[in-house]
């Protein structure tokens, strides 16, 4: 018996001493390999939808070096959940890894998902439940490790706080308007559920951010940031508790109301969490307490100046031959946030910067300068495919002038004031012809999003049947402008639509959409003054009650662009003419954005969204949402008054809703060519033209690289040309 | 002498709380204010109170003013700014900005008189020569041209006329060093990299001042050169050199040193542009932002920061003067 039981406590003593041995060897193990470029062909491995770099693309045979580029403006933070500003995800980027691209940290494209810090992804029969396994042994850049834990407490007590309002949160919202429910069902995973699928639904979800817990709870606690009691979901990541007193749930939690207090009390598995009250992760952070999961640290930064990278060397990727990216040693941002364009353009052209996303009027300067410096430049600065995204003019419903609000919530007025505005002369004179007149906000033909353009069947037929073109002024696709402004068909909403038509009948007859808008003004009663200014009327909204007065306006847009700059003169011109008195003044790019998000700002704005698939305007067309900028106090939820939603918004509401919530892209594409039409109609907001995406490159120093600017996907396989170029010379842009 | 800079100093701190009050009042009467910015227009009530109350802005003006006052006399904390997310003063002089004005012009300053004064009493001494016209003339040009079109000019020789930075990656622009050579160890070549970013908008900021400074000099030295005591001097056999420097000079120069404290804030408005021109981390640069962003705390901060240098600038002035003007002493 004894000895029995002595050999069972051998045994079980053995197995586990075996079983910490272990532990131990798989803990000491180096991260799951992800081989995500395959030297070989040029491809990336486990990626299912990736459309760029192509097979041009070979690994450099060494590594190191250091790139250079610039942004103009300055950024406003350094968290990317709360950023709203492309400067300031161009800083951050780099350390926590990209969020808006299709190579996010759990894999997330807008059309689908990648393993990346997910080794495995599974996707529900019903399409409703995506389960991420995070890699094995994934460590953040000093080393720590990651943890389901981390993932969590930056969906909850990140980008939910109710005191860090963020774009985040309308896009992990589901098609009915609940939170995503995100669980974590084992050590190692997280569950991301919505009850019903719709089409980007894997990618939203994907995109989940992977950020350290304990390095956002030592920014709270080494800045003396008070933090704040709320309510959150528990381990079923679904809210038990109703909520009591004046305390109120916001997205998935309960917080505290008028008074202050928080008078609920947790019920089921839902548990009090802290959330900080103010941001954390701002400009001024010690750089020592910073750790990600992206190619790059920031070694040092000066907020306005410079911010300088060295390579993460615990990122966890690595290429076919071994070779642990990042390729570069370092990387810099030169930050340029007043001379902007000017002096981004002489960093470049004296070899400062290594790349340059120039003006169109900088190509032949770039070109020239070239030539006559000896220095190389990729000769395709002029990619020929139109920017993604909106540039546009956004009237303010909340404008502190009742004056200017009554007038901005009237469609008649958007309308008439969208007329006069010569996108033709934008395109010709602004644009120097490098680009396209933009009507509404989904992305134009020739980029991702061009299979949901309205116009991406158009044919010069269908412009000659309307009466917009003639034989002789439209052929082979491109219909060419009084002005002799060419433009391809399909980059061109439908003009079957009889709103559409109105529009693009300006571009060919601006004098004539002159006369139409001042005529819609008359009728709206907006009469000229005698000093030759349009007078608004008393009352002329009957929820804002305006006592009347002169239609003066003034736009802003940010200093250092000088596009916008010439922009904004060319639409003052327009509504010149029609008597609306008009002036353009510039401001800082965080004053823009933080004016575009809800300050008190009166007059118009002239500013630029990023773009791709429409469903991702999920943070702009609801009312409601974080960037529904042209009616920031807009509630979904109230009937009466000024922050109710307007009969317009309610419609293009239910368009985006249509277009979002399909499964599929012919279900989107009804959505969203209905959102088009409509947004023809009613104008919440002006476009104005989109650019071709320009791109100029030093190839004398850096060749290996796919065109896309600030991106990680594109910085990571760089490497530096001084001593090296021969191993870097798989070039594209020669 | 210690008394006199004691005395001196202190009267330095009621003009300071003047000021102090003078910056807090156009501050509270500028429209809008931080939970503005902090919260938006969409901010919801019950968080706008919260944080209105958190920052005291609920309070009388005064009542502010002096909380306001208090945190800066007890714990330098002038507010916290909105932009950087962080204390205001951090925000106006961390990243070494603070290091970087002072070096620029404490450079601008010291070069432009090193240069100046010599050729001002150069071009006194040798009165309509073909020098004297020469100096003449570069005296008006440099001081009829703004100092940011010089830094245009610089910048359009180096980088579209002689492409320097394509020929050698060593002379890039902007900034004070090359972005490569960040964060490196100080050896030979950071050092004069350094010195190819840091020189031409020292030179440039000081060229007003450089080219006021001669004028000056000349008028008062020519001025002091026809006065009877130094007719005495000659007539007692004295060398020209002791003439002209010990007796003369000595002299001519009084009034410029007293206008040394008045320098500054050209130097510092000179400075303001140029930070932008060169993309040079300054506290210049920092404040035309914050202007631009409405944040206030960092304007106040620079507001008195500005005021703070230019009254040391001044005392450094009265320092000076008693220094080479026996007769001058406050009482």
């Amino acid at each position: 018996m004894n000895k029995c039981v002595r050999s069972l406590m051998v045994l079980f003593v053995a197995v586990g001493v075996l079983a910490m041995v272990g532990t131990v060897v798989l803990a000491g193990l180096p991260a799951e390999p992800l081989t995500i470029l395959n030297c070989k062909t040029g491809q990336y491995d486990n990626i299912t939808v990736r459309t760029e770099p192509g097979p041009e693309y070979a690994c450099p045979t060494k590594a190191g070096g250091s790139y250079t580029y610039a942004i103009i403006a300055s950024p406003s933070t350094l968290n990317p959940v709360t950023a709203s500003d492309t400067a300031s995800d161009s800083i951050s980027d780099h350390i926590f890894g990209t969020f808006y691209t299709g190579y996010s940290l759990l894999g997330a494209g807008a059309q689908g998902t990648d393993p990346q810090v997910a080794s495995v992804i599974n996707v529900s029969k019903d399409g409703t439940t995506v389960t991420y396994t995070l890699r094995k042994g994934l460590v953040y850049s000093d080393g720590s490790p990651v943890t389901t834990d981390d993932i969590l407490y930056w969906y909850r007590n990140v980008v939910w706080d109710p005191n860090l309002p963020n774009s985040n949160q309308d896009s992990f919202t589901c098609t009915d308007g609940s939170p995503f429910v995100v669980t974590s069902p084992a050590a190692n995973q997280i569950q991301v559920h919505c009850p019903q699928p719709f089409r980007t639904y894997t990618g939203v979800a994907g995109a989940m951010y992977v950020m350290s817990k304990p390095m956002a709870l030592e920014l709270i606690k080494s800045q003396g940031i008070a933090t704040q009691k709320i309510i959150g979901p528990g381990p079923n990541g679904v809210l038990d508790t109703k909520p009591a007193g004046d305390d109120k749930v916001s997205g998935p939690d309960i917080g505290a109301g008028k008074d202050g207090t928080l008078n609920t009390t947790p019920a089921g598995d839902d548990t009090i969490i802290e959330v900080p009250t103010q941001e954390f992760l701002g400009l001024g952070v010690n750089l020592k307490q910073l750790r990600g999961l992206g190619p790059f640290v920031l070694s040092s930064f000066q907020s306005d100046s410079l911010a300088k990278y060295a390579r993460n060397p615990n990122f966890y990727e690595s290429d076919s031959n071994g070779t642990q990216l990042p390729y570069l040693n370092s990387l810099q941002i030169v930050i340029i946030p007043t001379a902007g364009f000017n002096l981004a353009l002489s960093d470049f052209l004296n070899g400062t910067t290594d790349e340059y996303g120039p003006r169109p009027q900088d190509i032949s300067v770039i070109l020239s300068q070239a030539a006559a410096g000896g220095f190389g430049v990729n000769q395709d600065i002029n990619t020929g495919i139109a920017n993604a995204g909106e540039t546009f003019v956004t009237p303010n419903f909340d404008d502190p002038d009742p004056n200017l609000a009554a007038v901005a919530r009237n469609p008649a007025v958007r309308k008439a004031l969208f007329l006069a505005i010569d996108r033709a002369s934008l395109v010709n004179n602004v644009l120097l012809g490098i680009g396209t007149p933009q009507l509404n906000p989904v992305t134009i033909s020739g980029t991702s999003g061009s299979q949901f353009f309205s116009g991406r069947n158009n044919t010069c037929a269908t412009f000659i049947k309307t009466g917009l073109a003639d034989a002789s002024s439209c052929t082979n696709g491109v219909w060419t402008l009084s002005n002799g402004l060419p433009l391809t068909v399909t980059n061109l909403p439908d003009p079957s639509n009889a709103d559409v038509a109105e529009e693009l009948s300006c571009l060919n007859d601006f004098a004539g959409c002159l006369t139409k808008a001042g005529a819609m003004l008359d009728a709206a009663g907006i009469k000229l003054g005698a000093d030759g200014v349009r007078q608004i009327p008393a009352n002329f909204d009957p929820v804002v009650k305006n006592p009347g007065g002169a239609f003066s306006v003034q736009i802003v847009t940010n200093t250092g662009n000088t596009i916008r700059v010439e922009m904004e003169k060319v639409v003052c011109n327009g509504w010149n003419q029609i008597g609306v008195k008009c002036s353009a003044v510039t401001t800082s790019f965080p004053t823009l954005v933080h004016q575009l998000l809800g300050g008190t700002f009166t007059g118009y704005i002239l500013i630029g969204l990023t773009g791709g698939d429409p469903a991702g305007a999920a943070n702009v067309i609801r009312c409601g949402t974080f960037l529904h900028m042209w009616h920031v106090s807009c509630d979904p939820t109230a009937t009466s008054g000024l922050t109710a939603p307007t009969a317009d918004e309610v419609i293009l509401d239910k368009d985006f809703a249509q277009g979002r919530s399909a499964t599929d892209v012919a279900g989107a594409q009804v959505g969203f060519d209905k959102e088009q039409t409509d947004f023809a109609k009613y104008v919440p907001y002006y476009h104005l033209a989109a650019g071709n995406a320009l791109f100029a490159e030093r190839t004398d120093r850096i060749s290996n690289t796919g065109g896309a600017i600030n991106a990680n996907d594109d910085v990571k396989f760089r490497c530096d040309l001084p001593g090296q170029q021969p191993s870097c010379n798989n070039a594209p842009h020669q | 002498m210690p008394s006199f800079i004691a005395r001196r100093f202190l009267y330095m701190l009621p003009i300071l709380l003047v000021v102090t009050f003078i910056i807090f009042l156009l501050m509270y009467f500028q429209p809008g204010n931080a939970v503005d910015k902090l919260c938006g227009l969409a901010c919801p009530k019950e968080l706008r109170a919260q944080l209105i109350a958190h920052y005291g802005l609920n309070k009388p003006m005064l009542v502010q003013y002096f909380n306001w006052l208090k945190g800066v006399v007890t714990q330098l904390d002038f507010g916290y700014s909105t932009s950087y997310q962080g204390p205001a003063l951090q925000a106006l002089l961390g990243e070494n900005r603070w290091l970087y004005t002072l070096l620029v012009l404490s450079a601008s300053m010291l070069i432009s008189w090193l240069i100046a004064v010599p050729i001002g009493i150069y071009s006194a001494t040798h009165k309509y020569s073909i020098a004297d016209h020469t100096f003449t003339l570069l005296g008006f040009l440099g001081l009829s041209i703004p100092n940011f079109i010089l830094g245009l000019l610089f910048l359009w020789l180096v980088v579209g006329v002689f492409h320097l930075g394509s020929i050698n990656h060593f002379f890039q622009v902007g900034g004070f060093l090359n972005p490569g050579l960040m964060g490196k160890p100080w050896n030979l070549t950071v050092v004069l990299n350094f010195l190819w970013h840091f020189l031409p908008p020292v030179f440039i900021i000081g060229a007003a001042s450089m080219a006021a400074i001669i004028r000056y000099m000349r008028g008062s030295l020519l001025d002091v050169l026809g006065m009877e005591y130094v007719q005495t001097a000659r007539a007692k056999g004295l060398r020209e050199r002791v003439v002209i420097w010990k007796h003369a000079v000595r002299n001519a120069i009084n009034p410029l040193i007293s206008m040394l404290g008045f320098w500054v804030p050209y130097l510092m408005e000179g400075a303001l542009i140029i930070a932008v021109v060169f993309n040079l981390p300054q506290i210049e640069k920092t404040f035309i932002q914050a202007i631009e962003n409405r944040d206030n705390p960092v304007v106040m901060s620079g507001l008195f920061v500005f005021s703070v240098i230019l009254l040391l600038g001044n005392l450094a002035a009265d320092i000076l003067l008693a220094i080479s003007d026996p007769k001058i002493r406050y009482e």
